[in-house]
């Protein structure tokens, strides 16, 4: 499934510049180590997380999106390094446990 | 399962200089939050971190002379490699009565047993046996490098015990019937060059139990004797007359084994490079036509292990002095040894087993994940290898990535480029 | 925040779609949580958690524990495989908290606590979870022919990703010499040659295609002994005619495909069980 058709069924909220990319499977977690272990090229990554190191974690792992869950503020300096890096970010106001049935349902492997 | 090694991290030493961590063979430390760590399972007791280390971070755990108190009888077994601390004007037997005169009761030198082996793996190889080379097992160090990083090479391994073993077990048994005492009472220390003989003692890779008791380092031992060898004056060699001494052909240099072997169709390789070089090519079937492999991860061979005093160059010399006194005479009866060979007499009575290391901790599915995982990670890191991040190179700290026990934000140039 | 409705969801089901392991509160199953919070960051949990739920976290330590008791959560369940230590559940037991363990990760959980109320359908789910699975890893590396200097050292490279991947020593052998010998013989008779390498928890799979003269007679070319290598190379100690022969030794599977003047393609298989 590609990402803007997720965009578009969840409402989500763009912070970055987005490249439309082919998504492959989600990842949910908190902890930048359990991301760079386990996390897929091409998953998206749903966190809380906000700080600089996430776009460096999914640049790494090449990530199709970020989402940030909770609606959660993201800081200026973590979208600027977004988009030199081009990764995606984007926002939900839901938690990742309610942002996660919505992705099953709405038909992502 | 937990991997004895014999030496202590002391952290408040450290300053941080990353050598050990370069310095490792197999990769196993790691400075993680200031602190220097090691996978126990990737050890294989080579000593390089303590060689290299200025801040002797790596402190070498050695039992104590007082440790043997127990015993009631006291044997010293020391590694060749003693001798040839000494100047070859020392003879042999002052050697033996200062470790006596410091609280030996007995000293038993392995000359006479590691002749009997060299023979008998010499008849073992003319029955040409089906797996070949076969990698002699007298060194511990190369038998866990081995087991950790080739493991498909562990029936090559050969089941012959170590000198020091079987001189320990007799050792051992001749002392406990002559003073009618249980064997329990009597202790073999060993005298060794280096840690990983230690290691050998405390937790053999080689089989359930070693008949040595402990071990005093070479260093250790050589301050203790070396003011009762001044005193002692020239007619000293009249008073050890238990034993002949007998000081082998090229003992104490590399290749003394290959030497009484058919030097053609064997190989000696020293220091842990050259050895993974040989051994890689073993895997692919490259090496024909060699028999057997004697080898040594220490740079020198065992002259050259760290708890040596003298310089390797010159034990190497003293070597060749004491072989030329002492090293005609035969101490060993074929038609004997031939007999205790088909006994099985010299065997271990079992191959080594490899050593589950981290990768093998996982299904094969997990480790491909994070092989995966560990590839997309290593393509963007600098490749620069600068150690800073605490792992020895881009691709360990990859690994280490992959396997969630690393933290992207350790590599600098990530840092960097971040800000 | 939108749809914050009250769950109602019986601990025992919780354990039971997740088939996971109940460390503390036994005696708890057959109560329910009303909602369900998935993080590993705790300040986010007392922030955003609501009273009477069950955190779901890869955070092993005490804090989470402490966390979910200060937000008022009846539970926790560790993702992941992770096994709670000896704090946490003496504080779990004390504060009444139930533990569960899971070995699926935070994404499939979350999926698979949802299919119990019908938010997700369980096919859907079933099936959102079911690729999870496949993995293969995939390497390529080159040789070039007449470089004797480096002949071997694709093997080796192989040979070191296997090893760290923690095949059986055994089957790793056999990759090793095979993958040699195709090598030796791309530096003995062919220009160059692209090697491809895919390993996956069922096979290992070898493709050694390269540009050259090509084989004339496979079958003949398959028979122990035969070689056309020059009297400089069987000098050096390669050319024994045990090439071919040998690879089909030691593989489960192998395949040789030639056209002269072009090149030659061998493909080996090994099984892994």
């Amino acid at each position: 499934m590609k990402l803007k058709e997720i965009i578009e069924k969840l409402s989500l909220v763009t912070l970055t510049n987005v490249e439309d990319k082919e998504v492959s499977g989600v990842f949910i977690s908190d902890m930048l180590s359990d991301v760079m272990s386990s996390a897929e090229t091409g998953n998206i990554w749903l966190t809380v997380q906000t700080h600089k190191n996430v776009v460096s974690a999914a640049n790494l792992i090449d990530i199709a999106a970020v989402i940030v869950t909770n609606g959660k503020e993201v800081p200026e300096g973590t979208v600027e390094l977004a988009n030199r890096f081009h990764v995606n970010i984007l926002s939900s106001p839901l938690s990742s446990f309610q942002l996660a049935s919505k992705l099953v349902e709405a038909g992502l492997k | 399962m937990k991997y004895y090694h014999s030496h202590v991290i002391i952290p408040e030493k450290c300053a941080g200089r990353l050598k050990c961590i370069k310095a490792c063979p197999t990769r196993a430390i790691r400075l993680r939050h200031g602190t220097i760590t090691y996978y126990d399972d990737l050890c294989v007791d080579c000593g390089a971190c303590i060689n290299v280390c200025p801040e002797h971070v790596f402190a070498p755990i050695m039992d104590d002379f007082s440790d043997f108190e127990k015993f009631e009888f006291k044997i010293a077994i020391p590694s060749r490699t003693l001798y040839t601390q000494f100047n070859a004007s020392i003879h042999p037997n002052q050697i033996h009565q200062a470790l006596k005169n410091i609280g030996f009761d007995a000293v038993m030198d392995i000359s006479r047993v590691s002749q009997e082996l060299i023979f008998a793996i010499s008849e073992y190889l003319k029955t040409n046996p089906k797996e070949k080379p076969i990698i002699s097992s007298f060194c511990p160090s190369l038998i866990r490098l081995i087991q950790v990083n080739y493991p498909n090479l562990m029936e090559l391994i050969s089941t012959f015990d170590a000198s020091r073993e079987i001189t320990a077990k007799e050792a051992k048994q001749e002392y406990a019937e002559k003073l009618g005492i249980s064997i329990s009472k009597v202790g073999a220390i060993y005298i060794t060059p280096c840690p990983a003989m230690v290691v050998s003692i405390k937790q053999p890779a080689e089989k359930e139990k070693s008949w040595i008791d402990g071990a005093i380092g070479i260093k250790d031992i050589y301050n203790l004797i070396l003011p009762e060898i001044l005193q002692m004056n020239e007619q000293v060699e009249t008073i050890d007359t238990e034993f002949h001494f007998h000081y082998g052909t090229g003992w104490g240099e590399t290749g003394h084994l290959s030497r009484f072997l058919d030097a053609e169709r064997h190989l000696t390789i020293v220091g842990i490079e050259n050895i993974m070089n040989v051994l890689n090519d073993i895997e692919d079937s490259k090496l024909k036509n060699i028999d057997y492999i004697e080898a040594y991860t220490c740079p020198q061979g065992c002259i050259g292990g760290i708890f040596c005093v003298e310089n390797p160059y010159i034990s190497r010399h003293n070597a060749i002095m004491l072989e030329r006194k002492f090293g005609e005479l035969k101490l060993f009866d074929e038609a004997e040894v031939l007999k205790k060979y088909h006994e099985q007499y010299y065997f271990l009575g079992r191959h080594v087993l490899p050593r589950p290391t981290r990768a093998q901790a996982v299904d094969i599915g997990t480790s491909i994940k994070r092989m995966i995982q560990k590839e997309r990670i290593f393509v963007k890191l600098p490749k620069k290898d600068c150690g800073l991040c605490g792992a020895p190179t881009c691709e360990t700290f990859a690994q280490d990535c992959a396997r969630g026990e690393a933290e992207l934000s350790d590599c600098i140039f990530f840092k960097l480029s971040t800000h | 925040m939108q749809e914050d409705r009250n769950h109602s969801i019986e601990i025992a089901k919780i354990k039971e779609a997740l088939q996971a392991d109940i460390i503390t509160g036994n005696s708890q199953t057959g109560q329910y949580v009303t909602g369900i919070y998935a993080s590993d960051l705790m300040s986010d949990v007392l922030a955003y958690g609501k009273s009477g739920s069950i955190l779901i976290t890869g955070l092993n330590s005490v804090q989470a524990a402490i966390s979910a008791y200060m937000a008022e959560f009846k539970g926790i369940v560790f993702i992941r495989s992770k096994i709670p230590d000896q704090d946490i559940r003496k504080f779990a037991e004390e504060k009444g908290l139930f533990i569960l363990t899971t070995d699926t990760d935070m994404y499939e959980t979350c999926v698979k606590i949802a299919s119990i109320e019908g938010e997700v359908s369980v096919s859907t789910a079933a099936a959102a979870l079911t690729k999870r699975a496949e993995n293969v890893t995939t390497y390529s590396f080159s040789i070039d022919g007449q470089d004797f200097a480096s002949a071997g050292m694709v093997s080796t490279q192989i040979k070191t990703i296997l090893k760290s991947i923690g095949y059986n020593p055994l089957i790793i052998r056999r990759v090793a010499i095979s993958t040699y010998e195709a090598e030796m013989n791309v530096v003995m008779h062919a220009k160059r040659a692209k090697v491809t390498l895919k390993a996956s928890d069922q096979e290992i799979y070898i493709i050694i295609a390269d540009e050259g003269k090509g084989i004339a007679d496979i079958e003949l070319a398959m028979q122990e002994g035969y070689s056309t290598a020059t009297e400089e190379q069987r000098a050096m100690g390669f050319g024994a005619g045990m090439g071919l022969p040998n690879i089909r030794r030691n593989s489960d599977k192998m395949n040789i495909e030639s056209k002269v003047n072009e090149g030659t393609t061998i493909e080996t298989m090994f099984f892994v069980k």
